[in-house]
């Protein structure tokens, strides 16, 4: 849109305008002036003609009295002298109406002059003529006659001057008709000329306001639609002012639809209103103040504030100009910039924090840090790397050099190979080396360096750590577990000597034993027959001993093969197993809803054969004897409270005898290991069973305990992770 | 079966029990033939030279200069001897042991009795196996041997 164009264009019009109405009014003269002329050009044409009707007029008269003058000489009429005088007074004042139209024709005026002198002659003449007809003496015929000759050589100049004075005339009208003639030609022509060429003029102003009044209404429309497409929010505002001629309030009299967009409230809602009604808020946070400076002083401000639109916190800035006699408000949304610049504030905030919070979790772990500009040469260094050098912070120039005084002569080579490679390299470089603080004591550092790039400077950020204790704790970790490989190694030999060397001499004594007894029977007295059994009975004891310590060490802390068991194809087993005395005892099992449990196998079977083999064992002497095996699901809430579960359901195995049962205050003390509730000689037994037990159950994650009444039966829980 | 002489060879480190194992077998109905061998070595050394197949090998696991393991993997790899029925015969009942005898394509484990009829039970029924049988039919739980 050419705005220049128009504007321009607007001003050679009102140029063009002026001179068309200077046309206009020049040509208007010329034709008024050409009006005049035709008139005068016609009352000229008239006067001629009424000269030429007056000129016939006076000579009339002067025929009349010729004609008269005759008569009375003729007939002797005496009445001549009146008719005369009347013939004399109406040619005076034909004479005179003459004078005056002819008195700017010089010429007319000499014949004027002449008939004047040749008029008075005649009056002479006359009066002479009428005075010598009373007379009767002689030669008044004479006299008369000769009178008479001089009146009529008069009227024949009379009549000459007549002709004269007609040529004149005929002349002065000719030419007078020619100009009349020519003004009735150019009089209409010009006047149609000024007609046409007004049209034209005002048919060329009516063409260009037309136009200007398009591209201004298409410019005014341009206008608009950059306004109410605008990214900010356009409103015009009038003021409201009272009797004191105070500005109170300012009514919306234009808003674009941007602000629809910013506050929920439909544009056409908003024009018309009052601003204090509108928007409550801009009268007292500045905005309404600013409108009524701007209003004053006309001078250009803004104000950047917060409003609450749709229930979020939008930041507005106001630019606030005066327009003739109100304000224009143009009205951007920063919020995003507000809040980018609020975050930044929060960052930094947070960020001191932060540093607050480095500085000392540096002094609590006993690290320090620096930040390194290879390419600048320069280095900062945190205050806990000074303080880890046994130095006041700032005691030095934080630079390489320096601290390198500080690292230990044989590690400085190390120390200085690992900066260079980290200084190259892109990734993490780390290097233990020691240092000697200003006091003299030995420290191990760790450096952790890294390079980055920013911002194209390469800076190399690293943590130093003071990791003396923690070697120190290495190196003590290392001889502990040296000694526990030690210990294992032995443990390892002594399970070999117990597994096999230890058995296999007991082994071979039993079967010694058992080949005596069986091919030398007849050869023993009743005696060594009982000492034999003796020998046997205490050889096979030992023999179970060593088998239950061997299961119990085997036992680890592992639960490598753990695998789902379902208990009942397990409990089959060891019924199996256990068939022999479980057939001697007559003891029957019974085994309810039995799961599926994660264990390891041989374990799980060792445990039931344990507890179930313990059952067989403490029944009591009379008939009847049962176990009875049960299990469900249980919630963490429901386990016993000594137990420190972890998982979130537990299967509760429940093996209940009506054996011998036992003191209830010793529930806990059965499964220590060498614990035996009665005499070796009341019931065999090892005194290891039970902790076994326990060892597989705590290697399972889960949790054994007993409840007992002597003489009524013992009932041991399990508690297995699901 | 018990009419044929069945070719039965023992690795024993122990001399005792190879001693035991003998009376026991003799003791025994069974018409037998057995070898006996100190250790792994001579076991192996025998089967690579002898051309009559054993109809058993039972193998001690703890032995000198070649173990009852080793003999067991360079029979179960050796075309002519993969087919040969092997009876684990040990002290150990450890679990590590089993597993890995199992594994390794023994066909039975039998923890030495500690008493001479337990002995001689174990061997007679061993020795009536249907090996034909057993072998396709077997898995952790009859692979121990349990008198």
């Amino acid at each position: 849109m050419d705005f220049n164009g128009i504007i321009s264009s607007t001003k050679s019009y009102k140029i063009a305008l002026v001179i068309a109405i200077a046309l206009l009014l020049l040509l208007s003269s010329i034709s008024y002036r050409q009006i005049i002329n035709m008139r005068n050009s016609a009352d000229l044409v008239s006067g001629s003609l009424l000269v030429d009707k007056e000129i016939n007029n006076l000579f009339s008269k002067f025929s009349l009295i010729e004609a008269s003058g005759y008569k009375s000489l003729i007939v002797n009429d005496s009445t001549f002298k009146d008719t005369y005088s009347v013939y004399k007074n109406e040619a005076e004042t034909s004479f005179k109406q003459l004078a005056k139209l002819t008195q700017d024709i010089p010429e007319q005026r000499q014949y004027l002059d002449t008939i004047n002198h040749w008029r008075d002659s005649l009056d002479i003449s006359l009066n002479n003529i009428n005075n010598y007809r009373g007379l009767l003496e002689e030669d008044v015929e004479d006299k008369l006659m000769a009178e008479v000759v001089k009146m009529a050589s008069i009227f024949q100049k009379l009549a000459s001057l007549k002709l004269g004075m007609s040529q004149k005339k005929d002349v002065l009208f000719r030419e007078r008709i020619n100009a009349y003639k020519t003004e009735t030609f150019f009089t209409p022509f010009i006047s149609l000329l000024l007609v046409l060429f007004s049209l034209t003029v005002f048919l060329l102003a009516f063409v260009k306001i037309n136009n200007s009044r398009k591209e201004l209404l298409s410019a005014q429309g341009f206008v608009d639609n950059i306004i109410s497409n605008s990214n900010n929010l356009v409103n015009y505002f009038k003021p409201i002012i009272d009797e004191n001629g105070k500005v109170i309030d300012f009514i919306f009299e234009y808003s674009n639809n941007k602000i629809e967009e910013i506050t929920g409230i439909p544009t056409k809602q908003i024009i018309g209103t009052k601003l204090s009604k509108s928007f409550p808020i801009t009268m007292t946070n500045g905005l309404f103040d600013m409108y009524v400076t701007c209003l004053n002083t006309g001078k250009v401000s803004q104000l950047t504030r917060p409003y609450i639109f749709k229930e979020e916190e939008v930041w507005l800035k106001s630019i606030v100009s005066k327009l003739e006699m109100g304000v224009n408000v143009t009205t951007i949304d920063v919020s995003q910039e507000k809040h980018a610049s609020e975050n930044l504030k929060k960052l930094n905030e947070s960020l001191f924090l932060k540093n607050a919070i480095l500085n000392n979790a540096e002094v609590v772990a006993k690290i320090g840090s620096f930040t390194s500009y290879p390419e600048m040469g320069v280095t900062d260094m945190s205050d806990n790397l000074y303080r880890l050098l046994g130095v006041k912070p700032g005691d030095f120039e934080p630079c390489l050099e320096n601290l390198m005084t500080y690292v230990h002569p044989d590690d400085v080579q190390k120390f200085k190979k690992t900066f260079a490679k980290g200084i190259s390299s892109k990734g993490i470089t780390e290097v233990t080396y020691r240092i000697i603080t200003k006091d003299k004591k030995r420290r191990y550092f760790k450096s952790t360096t890294l390079m980055i790039v920013e911002n194209g400077t390469k800076k190399m950020v690293g943590v130093i750590q003071n990791i003396t204790q923690s070697i120190k704790k290495d190196k003590k970790l290392e001889q502990k577990n040296k000694a526990l490989k030690l210990i294992n190694t032995e443990l390892e030999s002594f399970n070999r000597v117990a597994s096999h060397d230890l058995q296999e001499p007991l082994r071979k004594i039993q079967m010694f034993i058992s080949l005596l007894s069986e091919t030398e029977r007849n050869n023993f007295s009743e005696k060594g027959l009982a000492y034999l059994d003796k020998i046997d009975n205490s050889t096979e004891r030992m023999q179970l001993l060593i088998k239950n310590l061997l299961t119990y060490s085997r036992i680890d802390n592992t639960l490598d093969g753990i695998q789902p068991i379902d208990l009942n194809n397990k409990m089959k087993k060891v019924k199996d197993n256990l068939s022999e005395s479980i057939k001697e005892s007559n003891i029957t099992i019974v085994e309810n809803n039995l799961p599926t449990i994660n264990g390891i196998p041989f374990q799980i079977e060792q445990l039931f054969t344990n507890l179930i083999s313990n059952a067989i064992k403490y029944k009591k002497l009379t008939e009847g004897a049962q176990i009875v095996i049960d299990a469900t699901k249980v919630k963490p809430n429901q386990l016993p409270t000594p137990f420190n579960n972890t998982e979130n359901a537990y299967y509760e195995i429940k093996i209940s005898d009506n054996g011998i049962g036992f003191e209830q205050e010793n529930a806990e003390k059965i499964f220590n290991i060498f614990e035996r509730l009665h005499q070796k000689t009341e019931y065999s037994g090892t005194g290891i069973g039970l902790a076994i037990c326990k060892k597989i159950v705590d290697n399972h994650h889960g949790y054994i305990c007993a409840t007992s009444k002597i003489g009524i039966g013992s009932t041991f829980y399990i508690y297995l992770p699901v | 079966m018990s009419l044929k002489i069945l070719n039965i060879l023992l690795a024993d480190d122990d001399e005792d029990d190879r001693w035991l194992f003998q009376k026991a077998l003799s003791d025994l109905k069974i018409k037998t033939n057995l070898s006996l061998f100190k250790n792994g070595k001579e076991l192996m050394e025998h089967l690579i030279r002898t051309e009559t197949t054993p109809h058993l090998i039972f193998l001690d696991l703890n032995m000198p200069l070649k173990n009852g393991m080793e003999c067991l993997t360079e029979i179960r790899s050796s075309c002519n001897l993969k087919a040969i029925p092997v009876a684990i015969y040990s002290t150990s009942s450890s679990e590590k042991d089993i597993e890995n005898t199992f594994v390794n394509g023994a066909n039975i484990y039998i923890n030495k009795p500690s008493n001479f009829a337990d002995l001689k039970n174990a061997i007679d029924k061993v020795l009536q196996l249907n090996w034909q049988y057993h072998t396709s039919n077997l898995n952790k739980d009859n692979f121990l041997f349990r008198i």
